[in-house]
């Protein structure tokens, strides 16, 4: 703006010298400059102004603004086949579903973040709804009525930021969908732990003492994490346990780190769990204690081949105490059962394990949006057992004690929305998957005529992540 | 204790060859929390923006590289979660 006045101060001027024009007329063109010159300052300072008010009430709205949401949306249908030991062959098909998760973020100061979830889960039109997918660490994971549920709510809480920062998470914990079942549900990894050995909801604490800029290895970490398996409490005060029973108390330790840049996850696990709960209704003990190894490992996109592979791997080791429930007639114990005319179980102690491997092709087809392919294959043996009760299928595929094959095809619409369309695969060995309860035995000489020994389930699913 | 020892050469040996586009975003210092997806999109279509923030100076693959990874780890992406990580991600 100055310069313009100057220039038209200087062709004024040369104009008086060029033609010689008055004095007057000269100190009236002065004059004239500078009263446009007030006006211009003043327009200027109005404009600054108004500007700074617009900046300001954005900042505002976003300092207001305290969460940042986002949004899941899933349809799915599935179609299941069930083949039982007593020869019934059944189909249960056209089985709808609604998932909507309310995704939450915050940052409350520079080294405090929170992060939530919101979520409900139900089959179509369903009013009969099963009090198992009441129960606190399976809420959300399995199809309910309309409910909201609060399935995760902690906070990241940087204690110390130096070489090596440590971070204290606290509350209820993203301990569900874990590695490696980002690549099925085709987005990142949403979770701590591999979900082999533990899949559903936690409420604990975790410490992370994060490696990366001592070893300058991206994700290298260690943690240390406590839990709460289960609680008591009276209902009227709330202060202490009127069932006998002891809380369940989960220790785990974890160290994580990258293998090649960019989606590679290598983590070994130990976690100890003490006084699990027997869960029978009107008979409910603590049945003994657990320990669980883990070792898996992950890549994304290796060699830039669109090729993502995982493997996992786990021990159980069962404890159990002696104390039994009876469940339909037989006192049982932590994976042991009475014998036959008798009422006390044994005490030693039961391994089991169990591997899942799988791997996943995204092909490149721009025409397409580059669908993706997968397959994934799990087996357990005769003693597996794990906490995956609220696990990211319904069919809990990765507690069989036996084969478990799932082959799917991804066809993304855009970045945001995916069609997936399966099949579940799952030849049961032994009875009672993903329970702690009662020694298990071979299908085949399985007391039960409704025992599964197959089950297939062909599922199509839409789903929105935004 | 050998294991450990290990992992951790190959992992140093692996991230040496698979230098991506964190370390042009790095040595751009281009944060890709700072900006939402469809604004680093944005980015990639002005010359001008481009040229101030350096990126016209790189190779058509160094420059996909880049792109990839601002728009993997933009502000609105979809972030890993787990315990203890994710913390410009917000």
């Amino acid at each position: 703006m100055d310069k313009i006045l100057k220039s038209t101060l200087f062709i004024s001027l040369m104009g008086l010298s060029l033609n010689g024009s008055s004095l007057e007329s000269l100190n009236k063109r002065i004059d004239s400059l500078e009263k446009q010159l007030i006006i211009l300052k003043s327009s200027q300072a109005d404009s600054d102004d108004e500007l700074e008010e617009r900046i300001d009430e954005v900042e505002t709205s976003i300092i207001i603004d305290k969460i940042k949401f986002g949004l899941e949306f899933r349809t799915r249908v599935d179609n299941y086949n069930v083949k039982k030991i007593n020869g019934d062959d059944k189909n249960y098909d056209n089985l709808w579903s609604n998932r909507v998760r309310l995704k939450m973020k915050s940052k409350i100061s520079y080294n405090l973040k929170f992060t939530g979830r919101l979520t409900m889960y139900k089959n179509w039109s369903d009013s009969d709804i099963d009090s198992y997918s009441n129960i606190d660490y399976i809420q959300a994971r399995r199809p309910n009525d309309s409910s909201i549920f609060l399935e995760r709510a902690y906070v990241d809480w940087v204690l110390t930021d130096g070489k090596v920062p440590v971070i204290l998470t606290l509350g209820r914990q993203p301990s569900s969908d874990g590695p490696s079942h980002q690549f099925k549900d085709n987005t990142v990894r949403k979770s701590t732990y591999s979900a082999l050995s533990f899949d559903g909801v936690s409420d604990g604490l975790m410490t992370t003492f994060n490696l990366e800029k001592v070893s300058d290895v991206e994700g290298m970490a260690v943690r240390v994490g406590y839990a709460k398996g289960y609680q008591s409490s009276l209902s009227q005060n709330y202060t202490e346990s009127n069932n006998g029973l002891g809380d369940s108390n989960v220790y785990g330790i974890f160290f994580d780190t990258s293998l090649i840049e960019n989606g590679s996850l290598l983590q070994l696990s130990a976690v100890y769990a003490d006084n699990i709960i027997s869960n029978v209704p009107d008979d409910n003990k603590n049945i003994g204690d657990m320990l669980i190894y883990t070792a898996m490992v992950e890549f994304t996109n290796i060699y830039d081949s669109g090729l993502d592979i995982f493997t996992h791997y786990a021990i159980n080791q069962m404890k159990p105490n002696g104390q039994t429930s009876s469940y339909n007639g037989i006192n049982m114990d932590l994976l042991e059962s009475s014998a036959s005319g008798e009422t006390t179980v044994s005490t030693n102690n039961v391994n089991g394990s169990a591997y899942w491997l799988g791997m996943r092709y995204t092909i490149p087809n721009l025409s397409f949006n580059n669908p993706r392919i997968g397959i994934e294959y799990n087996h357990g043996d005769k003693n597996w057992f794990s906490f995956t009760q609220g696990s990211n299928d319904v069919t809990n595929k990765l507690a069989t004690r036996g084969d478990a094959t799932e082959i799917y095809y991804i066809q993304p619409i855009n970045r945001y929305a995916y069609l997936r369309f399966g099949v579940e695969m799952i030849d049961y060995d032994y009875t009672g998957s993903g329970f702690q309860l009662g020694s298990p035995t071979p299908i085949s000489e399985s007391i039960d005529p409704n025992e599964v020994d197959k089950l297939n389930n062909y599922y199509f699913l839409f789903n929105l992540s935004y | 204790m050998k294991i450990f020892r290990i992992l951790f050469t190959l992992s140093f040996i692996t991230s040496l060859l698979f230098a991506g586009g964190k370390d042009i975003a790095n040595k751009l210092e281009l944060k890709a929390s700072t900006k939402a997806i469809s604004q680093w999109e944005k980015v990639f279509t002005d010359d001008k923006k481009m040229e101030k923030l350096g990126i016209s100076a790189l190779s058509i693959k160094d420059k996909a590289l880049l792109k990839e990874y601002l728009l993997k780890n933009a502000v609105d992406s979809d972030h890993a979660e787990a315990a203890g990580i994710e913390i410009d991600g917000y």
